[in-house]
This record gives C-alpha cells, structure tokens and sequence, in this order.
C-alpha cells in the first residue's frame, strides 16, 4: 500500500511526462497511418518476381438483354454483338462463358440469391429480410471465392501483400442486405465495399489527400496570424508566433512527403468536392478504377472487387439521357421496346466501363517485369441474373479477360457438361492460383470438378 | 555611524519597507538570522530559490506550529543549528513579515493569451453547427424511448402501427409471441426513438443484442455512428459503435427491430460510460423527445496542460496541431454535407452565402466587416468550384484561424468595452463556447451595451444546460474524480461492493451535485453539510437501509442523509470509498480529502515518498495507529499534524463507507486534536463537528471561490484584481448567495474586467 508518490491517488500524475508520453503516440496523428505500415510493406515487394496473379470481379446489376449479349458463334471467331461491341479490341483475351447457371435453392428471393449466392455459390440462411417473392432470407451460409483466394494468396509470404483484397464500390447505397453484398468473409460476415472514393484514397494512401486541401488554405492562415499578432502587445506574441511555426511546418511536411517517394505510382489526384451521387457514378467509378489499378501497381492487394450499384440497383443513368431507374426498367417485358433499348444501352455502358478497366490495365507495364498488368490479372464481368424480366438465374453472364490465370483466351466457351453449376466456375479460379478446393460452396453443385478452362 | 552601517540600515529599512514591518531589535536579529540560516534556500525575502525550495515561504501555520517546526527540522542539513530562542526569533521574523502575506508574493499576472481547451474545442465546433442544426433542448426528465409497435409485412416493416408506449429501458425478449395484442408474433418490427443525456464527457460504447434484425443510431450525422443490421443471423448478434460525447447534451437515438419469421424475439440496448462499466442505459438517461443531431469532433486530441489543477490553453505544439487539423478537417467536410443537402434553386446562393457568413462570424465571435467577409467568405465562391467545395475551403480556414482558437484575442486588443468580446468572455467561461444567434441578436438589437445588461445577459444563461454542464465539469475535479477509475474494493473483504455499485456511488453524488446544488439553487450550507443523499435499491441492500417505494433498479430517490449516518459532504460514501485502500480505510487520503476541499487548508507535497505497508505493522494495530506511527517524525508532522486527524475522525467509517462502531472488537476512537488556521486547538469528536468548524470558518469558502473562478476563467485569479472573489466567498459562506449564482457573478466579474464602458 502506498501513501505517497505515483500511486498516490490524491496526487496527479506528473504532467510534463504524461504530455511528453503522449506527444510521442501522437506525434503525428496525420500520418500514421502511413507509417505504422511504410516498413511491411514496401521491404517485401522486391523479392517478388516471380509473376503476379490478381484477380478482378466486376459487377453489375438487372441481368443482361442475352439476345444483344451473347455470341452464337462458339470458339475463337465468336462475334461481338452491341453489348459486347466495346470489347472487340480485347477480342484475343476474352473468354466468354455460356451455359452457366446460379444452381442455388432455397431461402430468399432471386436478386439475393442471385447477389449472395454469386460468389459464395452456397445458400443463405433462414432471415428476416423479405424479398418481392420466395421466403425470407438472411446472409449466406458461407466464404466468397475472392475472400477465399484472397486468404489462400495471404497465407504464403511470397503472395502476402499489404491489404490483400480491396472492394471497391460505385454508386453502392449505405444499406447493408443481401442484395447489396457480394463478398464475405464467412457465414453471415458481409464484406463492405469502399464507395467513396475519398475513403479509398484514404484508406490506400493515408491522409495525403486530406493535406493537400489543408495546404490550399495555409497562405490565408499565415495572413490571419500575421494580422492578429500585430495587433497584439509584444508579450503576447509569443504563443501566436509557436503556432505561425507550426502552419510552416505543416507546409514543409507537404512539399516534402517522404511517403510519396516511397510508392512505385504515386497515388492519382482526386478531383475536388465529387460528390458521391447518381449523376457522377461515371466519373466515380473511373476514379474507384484508377486507385485499383494503382493499388496493383503498387501491390497492395492481389484481389479486388468492383460492385456497381446493387442488385435491385435503381441507378438513373442521366448520361446516357435516360431518366427511368435501372430495376424498374428491367422488370418491362422485351414488347417494350423503349425500355430494351434502354437496357442495351445500360449494358453496354458497363461494358464500356469494363473496357476502360482493361485498358488501364493493358497500358500500364508489370512494375519490375516484362509485358503488362493484364497479362497477370484475370478480369471477370458478371451479373446476378441472368435477364431482368424473367429473373432467371440461368446463363449468368460471366467475361474473363485477361492472361493470369492461365486460361485459353480468345473464345467463347459452351459448358455442355452434366452439370453447369456456377460452383464449378468459382472452383477453377482457386485452381488457377495453385488452391485446389475439392468443392466450393455447397458440395453437390461441384460434382465434375472445376471447369478445364486451360485447354 | 561609518558607511558600512549606514549602508547596512538603508537596506534592512528598504527590506523593512516592503515587508511593513517596524525595525525593531528582534525584527533585526531574526532577519539576520534568516539571511544567516535560511535564504540560501528559501530567499533573502522567503522568495524561494530556484532548485531549492522554490516557491515562498507561506502557508497557513499558526506561529507555535511554525517555531515548533523550525526548532525541530531547521535548517534541513543540520537541524541542530537552530534552535530555542534562535527558532522562535526567526519564526515570528518569518510569520510576522511574510508567512500570512501572499499578497507580498503574489505577481501581478496578466491575462495571459491562451488557446481553446479541448473541452472548449469540443464544445465550441458542437454548438458552431448547432446554430444550422438547431440547439438540442429536452423539456420533460428523462424516463425512456417513445417505442412504437407495427405489423409488417414483405418488404414493408412499418405497415400499420398497433401501439405506441414510453420504454424505460430496451431489453426484452418477446419468446414467440407478441408485444401486443393486434400483432402477429411472427411479423413485427418496432421503432425507438428519442435522445440520451450523457452527463459527462468521453468515450461511450453502445451495444445492440439483438437475434433479429435491428438498425441503431446514436447521434448520426450523414450516415455515422449506425449500426445496419437489419439482416438477422437467426442467432445471438452482438454490435457495438464507439462515439465521444460531450456531457450534460442531448444526442438523437434511433433504434428499429424486425422479426420477420424469426424463431423468437430479443433485444437489448446498453453502453459503457467512460467509467467502463457496461450495463443497460437507465432510464434517467432515456428520452422520449427527438433532438437535432450534434457535430462532436471524434479527434483524440493531446491532454490540456493539467500543471495548475484545471486545464488550460497555454501552449501550442506539432500533435495538437495535426489533431486540431484533422478535426477541422472532418468539420469541413460536414459543413459541405450539408451545404450539398440544400435545394438547388434560384435562392441557394444567398443562402449558402448567408450561412456561411454567419458561420465565420459566430466562429469568431464578431461582427465581420464588409471587406472581411469578402476574404473570408465571398472571395471563395469562384467558378469551377462547386458550393461545398468552396464551404469546406472556408470552414476550414475558419476554424483553423487565431480567431477561433484564441477566444480571448479581441479582449487583449480591444479596450473600449465592446458588446461582441463581452459576450465571447461570457460564453466562454460560462459555458465553455461561443456566443450563439440569440446572443448576437441581443447585440445587434442593442442591448449589450452596459453593465447592468451583460449582468442579465450572464444570469439569462446560467439558466442554459451548457452552464450546468460546465459547473459539472467542475464539480468532477473538485471532488477528486477527474481521471480517477471508480473505487475497487476487495471482494473477500466487502462483499457486495461491486463495480456496478461502485458506480452508483459516483452517481449518487453527482446526481445530488445536479439537482440539490445546480437546479435547487443550493446554499454554501447545504453543499457543505449534504443532508440530503440519492439512493438506488443496489445502494440500499448494501448500506442496510430500507427504501420506502419500490424502485426500479437504476432509479435513485432522495432521503435524508441522516437515515444512513452522514453528516457532511466529506462522508458521501463515493467520498470514502474512493479515498480508501481496498479493504481498509485510508486516513491519509480521507484527511488530505477533507482538510483541502472541506476545511480549505492547503498543504504543499511531502519531500519524500512513504509506503504504508501493512506487513510492517503488528496485526493487531489499528489503521490509526498505522499511521500515527508512520508518520511520527516531525518533518511529516508538519502535514500529518493535519491531514491525520481530518482523516480519524472518519473512521467511524470502513473502506465501503458503512458506518461502524468497532474495529478489530474495540470501540473506535474518533476523538481528535485539530490546530485551525489561526492556531487555535479544536476537539473533534466525530465528522459533525468538523463540518462545524468548516462551516463557521471563511477558509473554506475562499478556496472554493477560488477553484471556481479558476476552472471558468481558465486564469489565475490574481490576473483579476477587480473580481471580489474575497467578498463574493464572505457572502456565500453566510448563505446570502446560492452556488448557481456565485457561478454566474463569478463569470459576468471576470467578463467585463478592465472594461471602460462608454456613457
């Protein structure tokens, strides 16, 4: 027991070192969260040479129009139909996948099984959240397939990156369901998507975003303390002028950004004040574009996700001049023929945006090898229907580009095998970067393995 | 006379001089013996000495006391050297010329130009956007959520309401049926609403348990602090949000519940306090009224220098900065939030204009001129930006600017009394913040203009929340329980004393701190002398008395502090158990406690750290004879001799705070010997009469005036020689001024110092 000294509870603890203690935790709140991982992070990536594989899942919502989607033509001299028309330069590393189902029973109506099921290939549990049809449903029972690669590349240190995978949102409304999930850590663990860009930038590089919009008013700042500490008496200054050092500091801090330096890209400029809303998901989903593929430059991550809007998504697509919200446009039966015309025009958009991803990805050379990130990424377009109207879970769309994992590219592929479960597609992806599950999702729908997609 | 003598009387006549002391023989002989012995440490004119005994050489002593001492421990390299007359000679030299004169050492400080404390940051950027949100204002007392029971069906949680009720505390477990007769038990949902009353500030954990679906919100600005779990997992859930509150302000509580098909029905709500204790809200922090959100900053901000008690601004460096940053940061992108919300029509740009303009002037304080407002404001509304590109520019700029961060930068320019920095003095040191739209109306209307109505304008505020939240705030640091963790006691020994009732004690006390002291204008007796208590049933199982209702388990009713053997402010149990050891009383701490807060004494560090340790002392001692015999040494003596019988004269009660009668099967002696600040020996036979002599003595009172004044203005008090803290201290110990209205005259006092104002 103590009477006098620290454990004295009628005595305070002594400042200057509880100030001095804390000065050193935060002696820089603004930067780190750079710093903490500067070390880990940018030590290991010269070791590896070996080549990368990432995988990438687009998503887009409301099913496809397959008449103006689908090539009839199987193999390698498949045709490009107005949907598809964007891809045609990618011709070479496409691989599209027809006959391939969302096999999935059960709870929940089918823009959530449709959603949650995608990646998981399992059922959802019994829940609470009603849909337009079928019987309430909750989250599904099991791991996505880029959660699990993700782990898989985690769990070996020559594949260890810094995040491991990145979900990247475009429009992505702040509910949480599952029609507005697609990846999961496990039963029941919805996975976030980033769908602010803002928050993206942050949360790659740090506050380096936040500073610059600081330094922008600094000039100002230092007008305001000259001002003031001139009208103060002498003795007064003294506190003022501490402060004035600290705006320089700050101004010196930015000009010289050390962690800048230590990136292979430096991460892009955000413009200012985008707001995250309908009208710019264009401009948004370009930025969210742009920070996945400087995160892959810089190795942050060996998997993404890139989720437009949701399943049921109501999107109004002001830049394509038209008003009417994406889902309800879907549910018009195909007489309508302002609305399938509308609904090609979406699809295609996406597929223009798919483009852009691939060509960033084309253009932007392997740091430290040779040929390009898309040779080393596998890209995968798909949809959680098959069309909107019929909210079939038949023949979901799936593209692949890319060389990554090893697939034959440049064709359009018909799996007339017995069973043409999504589960097999979802296998072949973990076999492709050297984890060979004997099933995914639920069991019975793996029956025939994975998918030979190399020959 | 040669010219060494003459010199020689010249300076003991100037030394005389300044001390006003007759140069008497013995008041030359003892100052020659005081430069002899003890100036080298304590200074030609009991100064101090730097890296010696640094400060003067004052104190509260009577002068037997004093020679006593001197005799015994002086000088401390050789206690030999004085002794006998020598002692007593410089002691009355010393008592007579500066002892009992702080005033000889008291500096004149100036006002000295600081920052905003956190808690003023905080509080200033909440009610900043409060002026756009709207205050946040509670009418009825806290007594649950406003609970409104609905059908649903498919996707349509909310198809018809059955019923709607006030529900004192969120936990239920409805099994398979249904709350209400009218609803089908396998389809319902449930929508809580209202606001929650923290009453201090920090850190608060909320947790949702639910095995259906449920969406929470505490406080949500844009979409923060939710919690979206509308997804049931068909099992036990478990989510918490984590959100830094202000105290004594009303944040919104949104919470909905689904059970679509879902094998039962559950769900709780509760936090954990900064005190750490989790349990279910109680009802007196429910409320069935919906308030406006509030924008806290969530920043860690770096401790305020803590050096002088109370926290003050007075330095500025690299990790305050970036927080500050940050937070202002966050702030802006709010402000463009919410700038982004408003309609886009034609009158947008006169009211983004207008918003903003104002923004910067409440931030500041003033009346911005035209060609202010340009730079500040106007100039940043250029093409290609959008609005809320140019807001958050602005916002940011304004509260990172000296104008904002040094809230008293206009007082120290400006001479003429002037309406806007009145109101900012006010603000500031009665509510910790700025001036908001009524005050600055009140301005603008003219009547801010004199002293007579800057004295209504600080009495019309002490009725706002902000002032009793501040007085609050206070009241934690003057009853010892700043950053202190609630008492732990030994579970063998006091079995019963748990966490959970630890915590009711802290409230106990406060809730009497609120509603005895604050809202029923308490008098310096009244506070003192606590006859009232607050009790809870948890309270009243343990201490052995028996309520006279039967309460819910939280809720706390009032009875006379009699029934439960307390007589003072100094035998609240919180008070006792927090200054005790875990199983047994702790004297030491208790005295300390009390001859500092009660008694207004002062007592300066021991030289020395001791340890009590019980293994050094024969088992059958009693805690009194523990520590008389530990601190029996005449260098301790000179604080034991007070702080030890302040402290036995409450052992009347254990480490708990329950009354007892024996200790180790003897009677207990209470009975001691206590030397008052003008020496006279007093008798205490139990706390009674203790808070006798505390309430007839003035020292008391000063020191609590004093600790007031210095916690509202952030200042020294001698920065301030107008303020009659003396005068004020007089009137409250004669009851003639409530504890609320000291706190008001204290804040209009320090506003309009130094003020000329004009006829």
């Amino acid at each position: 027991m103590v009477c006098h000294g620290k454990n004295n509870p009628a005595m305070n603890l002594d400042p200057i070192n509880r100030r001095a203690a804390l000065r050193k935790i935060g002696l820089s709140a603004l930067s780190l969260p750079i710093l903490s991982q500067t070390n880990s992070l940018f030590g290991e990536s010269s070791s590896k040479n070996s080549p990368k594989q990432r995988l990438v899942i687009m998503f887009s919502p409301n099913g496809t129009i397959p008449d103006h989607f689908w090539p009839v033509r199987i193999g390698e001299d498949f045709e490009h139909k107005t949907i598809l028309k964007p891809l045609e330069p990618f011709h070479d590393k496409l691989l599209i996948l027809r006959n391939i189902h969302n096999k999935v029973k059960g709870d929940g109506d089918n823009h959530m099984r449709g959603m949650s099921c995608l990646l998981t290939g399992i059922e959802l549990f019994p829940g609470n959240v009603m849909g337009g049809g079928g019987t309430p449903a909750g989250w599904p029972k099991g791991i996505s397939i880029d959660r699990e690669i993700s782990k898989h590349l985690q769990s070996q240190e020559h594949t260890r990156t810094r995040f491991g995978s990145l979900h990247f949102g475009v429009g992505v409304k702040d509910s949480a369901d599952p029609w507005t999930r697609m990846s999961y850590d496990g039963p029941n663990q919805p996975v976030t998507p980033l769908s602010d860009p803002y928050e993206t930038h942050r949360k790659l590089y740090g506050n380096i975003q936040q500073r610059k919009q600081v330094h922008s008013i600094l000039d100002g700042l230092r007008e305001d303390f000259k001002k003031v500490a001139n009208q103060l008496p002498e003795s007064d200054r003294k506190l003022l002028i501490d402060h004035a050092h600290l705006v320089d500091r700050m101004d010196r801090n930015f000009a010289s950004d050390s962690y800048r330096s230590a990136l292979v890209s430096p991460p892009p400029d955000l413009p200012e004040g985008l707001r995250n809303q309908n009208d710019n998901i264009p401009e948004l989903g370009r930025l969210q574009i742009d920070l996945l593929v400087n995160s892959f430059v810089n190795d942050f991550a060996r998997v993404a996700t890139l989720q437009y809007t949701k399943s049921v998504g109501q999107a109004k697509m002001n830049w394509l001049d038209i008003d009417d919200a994406h889902h309800t446009l879907s549910h018009e039966p195909d007489k309508n023929k302002d609305a399938y015309d509308k609904l090609i025009r979406i699809n295609t958009w996406f597929a223009e945006e798919f483009a852009y991803l691939l060509k960033k990805l084309e253009t932007t050379p392997e740091p430290g090898q040779k040929g390009n990130m898309l040779d080393n990424t596998l890209v995968v377009w798909t949809n959680e229907l098959g069309k909107g109207n019929s909210h079939t879970l038949d023949h979901i769309p799936f593209v692949l580009a890319g060389n990554g994992f090893g697939f034959r590219m440049g064709r359009s592929y018909w799996c007339g095998d017995n069973n043409n479960a999504h589960n097999r597609l979802l296998l072949s992806l973990a076999h492709a970067v050297g984890h060979p599950l004997e099933t995914f999702g639920n069991p019975s729908l793996c029956k025939g393995g994975p998918l030979d997609l190399a020959v | 006379m040669n010219f060494k003598l003459h010199f020689m009387y010249a300076f003991l006549v100037g030394i005389f001089f300044i001390h006003r002391l007759p140069a008497t023989p013995d008041n030359i002989k003892g100052r020659n013996l005081f430069i002899h012995y003890c100036a080298e440490c304590h200074g030609e004119r009991g100064e101090g000495v730097e890296d010696e005994y640094s400060k003067p050489l004052i104190g509260d002593w009577s002068i037997n006391k004093l020679i006593n001492y001197v005799d015994e421990t002086m000088p401390d390299y050789d206690p030999k050297l004085v002794t006998g007359s020598d002692a007593e000679t410089i002691s009355r030299y010393v008592y007579q010329s500066f002892y009992r004169k702080p005033e000889l050492f008291s500096k004149k400080e100036k006002i000295q130009l600081s920052r905003l404390t956190n808690r003023q940051f905080r509080q200033s950027v909440a009610d900043l956007f409060s002026q756009f949100l709207g205050q946040p204002i509670l009418k009825n007392p806290g007594n649950g959520l406003r609970g409104q029971y609905f059908k649903a069906e498919g996707m349509n949680k909310r198809k018809q309401k059955i019923a709607e009720r006030i529900d004192p505390a969120i936990d239920f477990n409805f099994g398979q049926s249904a709350p209400f007769d009218g609803l089908d038990p396998q389809k319902f949902s449930i929508y809580w609403e209202g606001s929650i009353l923290p009453t201090e500030s920090g850190w608060y954990d909320f947790f949702l348990q639910s095995t259906n679906g449920f969406k929470f919100s505490i406080n949500s600005l844009g979409g923060s602090h939710t919690i979206d779990a509308k997804v049931g997992k068909g099992s036990v859930d478990e989510q918490s949000t984590k959100i830094y509150l202000l105290g004594g302000r009303p944040y919104p509580i949104k919470l909905s519940f689904y059970k679509f098909n879902d094998p039962n029905a559950t769900i709780e709500l509760s936090w954990k306090t900064p005190l750490g204790e989790r349990e279910l809200i109680p009802r007196e922090y429910l409320f069935d009224q919906a308030v406006a959100p509030s924008f806290i900053p969530q920043e860690n901000l770096p401790p305020d220098d803590a050096s002088h008690g109370y926290g003050r601004g007075l330095r500025v460096d690299a990790s305050w900065d970036e927080a500050i940053t940050f937070a202002a940061f966050k702030a802006a992108k709010f402000a463009g939030q919410m700038i982004d919300q408003i309609k886009n029509d034609e009158k947008k740009k006169e009211k983004v204009m207008s918003i903003t303009e104002n923004f910067v002037q409440y931030a500041f304080r003033e009346k911005l001129t035209e060609e202010e407002l340009d730079d500040y404001v106007r100039s940043k509304f250029t093409e290609g930006l959008t609005w809320q590109t140019s807001v958050e520019k602005i916002v940011l700029r304004t509260l990172k600017s000296p104008r904002f961060l040094y809230p008293e930068l206009q007082s120290l320019i400006k001479e003429d009394a002037d309406p806007y920095v009145v109101a900012a003095k006010l603000a500031l040191y009665l509510w910790d913040s700025i001036p908001g739209i009524a005050i600055h109306q009140r301005i603008e209307r003219g009547q801010l203009n004199n002293p007579k109505q800057a004295r209504d304008l600080a009495k019309h505020m002490l009725r706002d929340q902000r002032s009793a939240a501040k007085f609050n705030d206070f009241m934690i640091d003057w009853l010892d329980m700043r950053n202190k963790e609630l008492p732990a006691l030994s579970k063998t020994v006091h079995p019963g004393f748990s966490s959970a009732l630890a915590l009711d004690l802290r409230r106990s006390l406060m809730i009497w701190v609120g509603k005895n002291i604050w809202k029923n204008k308490g008098t310096w007796q009244s506070f003192l002398s606590m006859d009232k208590i607050h009790l809870n049933q948890r309270m009243a199982d343990f201490y052995g008395i028996k309520l006279p209702w039967d309460p819910n388990e939280n809720s706390f009713a009032e009875m006379d502090a009699a029934t439960l053997d307390r007589y003072g402010l100094h035998t609240h149990p919180y008070i006792l158990a927090s200054h005790s050891y875990p199983e047994e009383s702790s004297p030491i701490h208790r005295g300390i406690f009390t001859s500092r807060k009660i008694l207004g004494r002062s007592l300066r560090p021991p030289s020395e750290a001791f340890s009590l340790n019980n293994a050094d002392f024969d088992p059958s001692w009693t805690m009194r004879q523990k520590v008389e015999e530990l601190t029996k040494s005449a260098n301790c003596m000179s604080c034991h001799d007070l702080i030890n019988p302040t402290g036995f004269v409450l052992e009347g009660y254990d480490a708990a705070g329950k009354s007892r009668s024996l200790i180790l099967g003897k009677p207990i002696d209470l009975k001691v010997e206590y030397v008052d600040s003008t020496g006279n020996e007093r008798k205490f036979q139990d706390p009674e009469d203790l808070l006798e002599h505390a309430l007839d003595s003035s020292r008391p009172s000063q020191s609590f005036v004093n600790e007031l004044f210095k916690y509202l203005a952030k200042q020294s008090p001698s920065s301030f020689d107008k303020v009659e803290t003396n005068e004020l201290s007089k009137i409250l110990k004669n009851n003639q001024l409530s504890i609320p209205d000291l706190y008001w005259q204290l804040g209009y006092q320090a506003a309009i110092y130094g003020m000329s104002w004009k006829k």
